[in-house]
């Protein structure tokens, strides 16, 4: 069976948990830090992704804690969304190490050959 | 000094309704699970002392869009779908009504001139585009999805060509069979239980429609002089449809919502070309934009009026659905 590509940011979600749990304003964080800044997520993308991914399985509410007066809730990766996290990362070093593979070929001279 | 001792309370009004309307758009759900927390991460990612900015307020909104577009996908869709099975089968067979009037044409001639003498072009000129739905509904019939859908947008746009070059009249009936007719290409096309239409509405429902058709292309056949029959052959042919849909189950009510929005849009769009013309409120000349809108865009207004009225009702429950 065929699996869907997963978008950057849903993968980079996963990553972030899969590491600790943690909370919404951690995992943007830590999606900045992983992808060099590259991904920016902000609260609205985070937030309808984690309802997503909650309601798929993939990710469940793990604690709660009271931060400076605000309700600040942990989420962390569950073994469903570990696997499709493995599923991902294994798809994505396969086309990595296919181009890799052949930007080699590639860049390797060519054996001289010339016409007369 | 009141007004200092004011302020504070004002602004935390101010930034609790603020909160309010950024987070008017979510479903009720997520705004009970999510809503607070979302805005206190929202605030800790930028300086809470120009929160929101516009960035943030864009990502709010588009956050809400996502989360509807993925609680839609993700809906049970299993009476839209067979709706739309039904549809598939019945729309078909429905729109073979349209040869009425060349099957008078044709007749009228046959009788009074002879068949070899017949000036198709004229007596007929729409009659390739009825001939192309009476291709699509028996393969609708078969099961055969694809080369129905493929048949039935060959047939709908050649239905929009025959109006263009003023084959087929743009009328209110007109307005209807194109509304009739992309249902029926849409339903072949994407709903997945189309080749199993007939099962979905069983033989015995559907004979009573496909009479009802016959019925209906007799009274045509008769012509305008026996009115009498020609509405009751289109009221038989109504509560065939109804009956075909089953209108106790959740599937045969979308249905029903879906084949009726035609022949709503058609009755308005001839209200709205009496009060136009029979009036005079505008001049024909100008009025074409108005009534061009009215045929064509007045069936999306009804087809979407009848659905969200007809989930509303279910959710009130209002409709009690019987096992599909």
């Amino acid at each position: 069976m065929t699996i869907k590509a997963m978008q950057e940011p849903t993968f980079l979600i996963l990553t972030a948990l899969a590491d600790r749990p943690q909370h919404g304003y951690g995992i943007m964080t830590d999606v900045d830090g992983i992808s060099g800044g590259r991904i920016r997520l902000r609260a609205g993308t985070l937030y309808a992704a984690l309802d997503r991914l909650c309601s798929q399985g993939w990710v469940q509410a793990d604690h709660e804690e009271v931060v400076d007066g605000r309700l600040r809730r942990y989420y962390r990766l569950t073994p469903q969304g570990g696997d499709r996290l493995g599923a991902e990362t294994a798809r994505l070093r396969s086309n990595a190490d296919t181009a890799a593979r052949r930007l080699a070929g590639h860049r390797r001279p060519r054996s001289a050959g010339g016409t007369a | 000094m009141s007004g200092s001792a004011d302020e504070p309370d004002r602004h935390a009004a101010t930034g609790t309704r603020r909160d309010h309307l950024l987070l008017a758009l979510y479903p009720r759900h997520f705004r009970s699970g999510y809503g607070e927390e979302m805005l206190a991460a929202s605030r800790e990612r930028t300086d809470s002392s120009r929160w929101p900015t516009a960035t943030d307020v864009i990502d709010l909104l588009l956050g809400a869009v996502q989360v509807h577009l993925w609680r839609l996908r993700d809906a049970d869709h299993a009476p839209l779908r067979g709706g739309s099975a039904i549809v598939g089968v019945l729309a078909p067979v429905i729109l073979l009504t349209g040869l009425g009037t060349d099957v008078h044409e044709v007749a009228w001639f046959v009788w009074y001139s002879g068949f070899t003498d017949l000036p198709w072009r004229q007596a007929a000129p729409d009659a390739p585009v009825w001939l192309a739905w009476a291709i699509v509904a028996p393969l609708a019939l078969l099961g055969r999805r694809r080369t129905a859908a493929v048949a039935a947008w060959l047939a709908t746009a050649g239905m929009v060509v025959a109006i263009a070059i003023g084959a087929m009249l743009p009328t209110p009936l007109s307005s209807g069979q194109l509304l009739l007719a992309l249902l029926a290409a849409v339903a072949l096309t994407f709903s997945p239980d189309a080749p199993r239409g007939v099962a979905v509405v069983g033989m015995r429902r559907f004979l009573p429609v496909l009479g009802a058709v016959v019925l209906v292309l007799f009274a045509r056949l008769l012509g305008r002089h026996f009115v009498l029959v020609d509405v009751v052959a289109w009221v038989a042919l109504g509560v065939a449809i109804a009956y075909a849909c089953r209108p106790r189950t959740m599937a045969g009510r979308r249905a029903i919502v879906l084949l009726s929005a035609p022949a709503t849009s058609a009755a308005g769009a001839a209200v709205l070309e009496l009060g136009v013309f029979a009036l005079h409120v505008v001049p024909f000349t100008e009025a074409w934009p108005l009534v061009a809108g009215a045929f064509y865009g007045a069936p999306l207004v009804v087809l979407s009026t009848l659905a969200l009225l007809l989930r509303r009702l279910e959710r009130s429950g209002s409709f009690a659905a019987a096992p599909e």
